[in-house]
């Protein structure tokens, strides 16, 4: 006869012969589990590779868009410089342009009216 | 020469499948034999058996060196097993016996019958009863953490023990008296 302290004894000694193919089931299982963890790392690695080629790619057309861009940019401020320039020198220059055209017109369509 | 059990842990926590084979080998029918006490299937206590030894294997990383492993994987077998009992049984953990009837009831030096025969007879009590037997007898559970492991209050894991203890007297008494008339059995003290 047994008291329960020595029946939790008896049980830490209790074994059972585990069936045969459960290593086989189990190792399997594993097998999947470091699959799967080696299918997730491919794919966090090959979505930073892919973050990081966009961006060499973003930063490779924006440094070649600066190249072009700046002396295009350069000579249409050079061109606004000069044409203030020649305001400044003679601001009356245009006004005459004009008034020679009005004159022109204006006589054209007297001599018309004359006929 | 074995290897020592720390290694072996190491081993494991580094994924080396060698390792992962020396830990099964070593503790396979130990914590076999824990699954066939709760579960009365052995196709149950195989599955059960395999993952849990999986979560050991993967949650290995978890085992700080504090207190016995043994004890650790222990606890990770019987908590799979009582996940595995409340998502597939019906426990009936309700019965619960007046507190005042408790108290002359349980007493940790009552007599019982040898080891291998209660493993025998556990098979034929309720899920409910052998859980709760299996938990406060080899276990060594306290009732409060019985409760809460299976959700039920103090009172009733203590009345289901009790239940289970007559059960088990019960199975005895018609075996001897198919058996053995004569042979009088001091489990009726209990």
């Amino acid at each position: 006869m047994k008291n329960i302290n020595d029946l939790r004894s008896f049980s830490l000694k209790h074994r059972v012969a585990a069936p045969e193919n459960a290593w086989m089931r189990l190792e399997s299982k594993l097998e999947n589990a470091r699959d799967k963890r080696k299918i997730s790392k491919f794919k966090y690695v090959s979505v930073a590779a892919v973050m990081l080629a966009v961006a060499a790619i973003t930063a490779l057309l924006l440094s070649q868009r600066d190249l072009i861009s700046t002396p295009a940019d350069s000579s249409e401020m050079y061109s606004l410089q000069i044409l203030e320039s020649d305001q400044l020198l003679s601001p009356g220059i245009y006004e005459i342009d004009k008034l020679r055209t009005l004159k022109s017109r204006y006589d054209g369509l007297s001599s018309n009216t004359k006929m | 020469m074995s290897i020592q059990i720390q290694d072996i842990i190491q081993a494991c926590k580094s994924q080396k499948p060698d390792g992962q084979k020396i830990l099964y080998e070593r503790y396979k029918d130990t914590l076999y034999a824990i699954c066939t006490r709760y579960l009365k299937s052995s196709a149950d206590a195989e599955d059960v058996f395999i993952e849990s030894f999986y979560k050991i294997l993967t949650k290995i990383d978890t085992y700080k060196g504090e207190g016995n492993f043994e004890g650790w994987m222990r606890r990770i077998v019987v908590n799979e097993c009582l996940m595995f009992l409340r998502k597939n049984t019906n426990l009936h953990l309700t019965i619960a016996i007046p507190e005042t009837d408790i108290a002359d009831e349980i007493n940790d030096n009552d007599e019982l019958e040898s080891f291998e025969e209660i493993i025998k007879i556990l098979d034929e009590l309720p899920a409910g009863y052998r859980t709760v037997f299996n938990l406060y007898v080899f276990e060594d559970y306290k009732h409060r953490e019985i409760a809460d492991m299976l959700g039920i209050s103090i009172n009733t894991s203590k009345s289901q023990l009790i239940l289970a203890k007559k059960r088990i007297l019960d199975i005895i008494k018609k075996k001897e008296s198919l058996t053995f008339p004569q042979f009088n059995h001091s489990i009726n003290n209990i």
